[in-house]
């Protein structure tokens, strides 16, 4: 098989710069083509095209941003803050269960709940009592079939959507670049909270297609050419 | 654990314990691996934090990565465990497109195979597929297990119908070739040793080995014929060797078919079912090899 000598943007976004070659993800899909690839757009959750896209890529034997087991990790919450804090980030305490009582008895009230059943797409729910908290888990693990990821929330809670590692607050900033070293998704939206100026990872999430404007769109262009030294 | 050799964790969920063949095997697991010196304990979703506190762990619940078992697993692998079903083989077996790919780029014969994009879902697609496959043709979910979301149609209509609804969970599914078949074999390997062979009989009438009665939640499953793994067929145990080489290093389950003499693969599963009376009946030792190779460091 031949190498992978170049690097290909994939994206369905209106990015790229004069460097670089930028293919849709169908004509990607179809192609046998064997570059170095960095896939760029919104949401790689699981059997989407942006996941479909590093795939192929894998498939192919070519090195590509971000890979799919990295895709898979990220926007599952207990495996996410488990590979986070590996790297010495801070992160939430946290507990994953689908019982109230075990859950009570780990974290403090209020929490912050990240569903873990397949359709979610980065959404949560904050709760301040027990009765809302059964109420939560009920409907975010589809009635106890998953379980939830519970964080203790005791600061202030922040979502930011992060563009090739960078993210407009500088508090955040650093662990942003962190979180893109460990996960390298080009686009997320990272969800923390902020104590004494000091973050604590909470979750990784997916951003919407309609949320990314112009601008953002500009520093993506922008940062292409930098991606090249995260290959391997 | 005293005297204990490894300490394994086997993730179940409830629906496990339903079926009275399975919580025999699961018992029989627990058996052996007490047996040889082990401690087995099954652990649920409410644990998943305890498992880095065991020396290994084996997945008996339903593996997907949208599922929790891919969440125990990786937690495992993360911690160093010893686990089956590992995460990459999750990750690549849970989604068949990734399964067909890598036996495409290996050389691995296969069900002849299309793959369809949300977007390429119009008319002229629809018949390039017939005309390709003859009618009818089977659609497959990527996510697709125990022969769930695998449906066949010979109308355009039928094939609109069936992909509006594949789509929904998956920007691409998978266009098969229809190839009836009495039965199809199941080849079960363990870290690229034959393990058990059996015949997956399709129930009279229908097409697929477990089908659901129309008007009713009920599944109809054919018989599983099982032989000793010594009198399968060579090639048999070959072709399923190479398409679990294409994938991994774990548990798989290799469903094939045999069409004038020649074999093909439909495909690799990881998590293969093991019931009693089933998959062991000719082949029991087949329970002290699983913990011999979750016991292995």
């Amino acid at each position: 098989m031949p190498r992978c000598t170049l690097v290909l943007v994939v994206s369905d976004l209106a990015v790229g710069n004069t460097e670089s070659q930028v293919l849709g993800s169908h004509t990607f899909l179809k192609s046998w083509l064997r570059d170095t690839v960095l896939n760029i757009q919104p949401d790689y959750r699981y059997m989407r095209m942006g996941y479909y896209v590093s795939m192929q890529a894998e498939v192919m034997g070519c090195p590509v941003i971000p890979s799919c087991q990295d895709s898979l990790d990220a926007y599952r919450t207990p495996i996410f803050l488990l590979r986070a804090s590996k790297k010495g980030l801070a992160i939430s305490p946290y507990v994953v269960s689908d019982n109230v009582k075990d859950i009570m008895f780990e974290v403090d009230f209020p929490m912050i709940l990240f569903p873990l059943h397949p359709a979610s797409n980065g959404g949560y729910k904050v709760v301040h009592s027990e009765g809302s908290l059964y109420r939560a888990v009920r409907s975010l693990g589809m009635n106890q079939k998953y379980p939830v990821c519970a964080e203790n929330l005791f600061g202030r809670l922040l979502s930011l959507k992060t563009l090739l590692g960078a993210v407009d607050d500088p508090i955040v900033a650093r662990a942003a670049a962190r979180v893109y070293e460990e996960f390298k998704l080009p686009i997320f939206r990272l969800i923390v909270q902020v104590v004494e100026q000091e973050p604590y990872l909470c979750s990784l999430a997916p951003v919407h297609s309609e949320e990314l404007t112009p601008e953002d769109l500009r520093v993506l262009s922008e940062r292409i050419g930098a991606v090249g030294k995260h290959f391997g | 654990m005293g005297n204990t050799l490894v300490e394994i964790a086997c993730f179940v969920e409830t629906y496990n314990f339903l079926d009275r063949e399975e919580v025999e095997a699961l018992e029989r697991f627990e058996g052996v691996a007490e047996s040889l010196g082990h401690s087995f304990e099954f652990i649920t979703k409410r644990s998943l934090q305890r498992i880095p506190l065991y020396d290994a762990l084996f997945i008996r619940a339903t593996t997907d990565p949208s599922y929790t078992a891919y969440i125990a697993s990786k937690i495992a692998w993360e911690s160093g465990l010893r686990v089956l079903d590992d995460p990459h083989s999750i990750q690549v077996c849970g989604n068949k497109i990734h399964m067909y790919k890598l036996l495409q780029k290996a050389g691995v014969p296969f069900i002849p195979t299309l793959y369809l994009t949300k977007e390429e879902l119009h008319q002229r697609t629809i018949e390039d597929a017939f005309e390709k496959f003859g009618r009818p043709l089977v659609l497959k979910a990527p996510y697709t297990s125990f022969s769930k979301y695998v449906e066949k149609t010979g109308s355009e209509w039928g094939f609109r119908r069936i992909c509006r609804r594949f789509f929904r969970r998956s920007d691409v599914i998978v266009v098969q070739k229809f190839m009836p078949t009495s039965f199809d074999w199941r080849v079960g390997v363990l870290g690229s040793e034959v393990l058990y062979v059996c015949k997956y009989t399709i129930p009279s009438g229908r097409w697929k080995h477990g089908t659901k009665l129309r008007g009713s939640n009920r599944v109809v499953w054919g018989r599983t014929e099982t032989l000793p793994r010594d009198e399968a067929p060579p090639p048999l145990k070959e072709l399923a060797l190479s398409a679990c080489k294409a994938i991994g290093d774990g548990l798989f389950g290799v469903d094939l078919k045999e069409i004038d003499g020649d074999f093909i693969v439909v495909e690799v599963n990881d998590n293969p079912s093991i019931y009693a009376g089933e998959e062991d009946r000719k082949n029991p030792d087949i329970y002290g090899r699983i913990i011999d190779y979750l016991a292995k460091y």
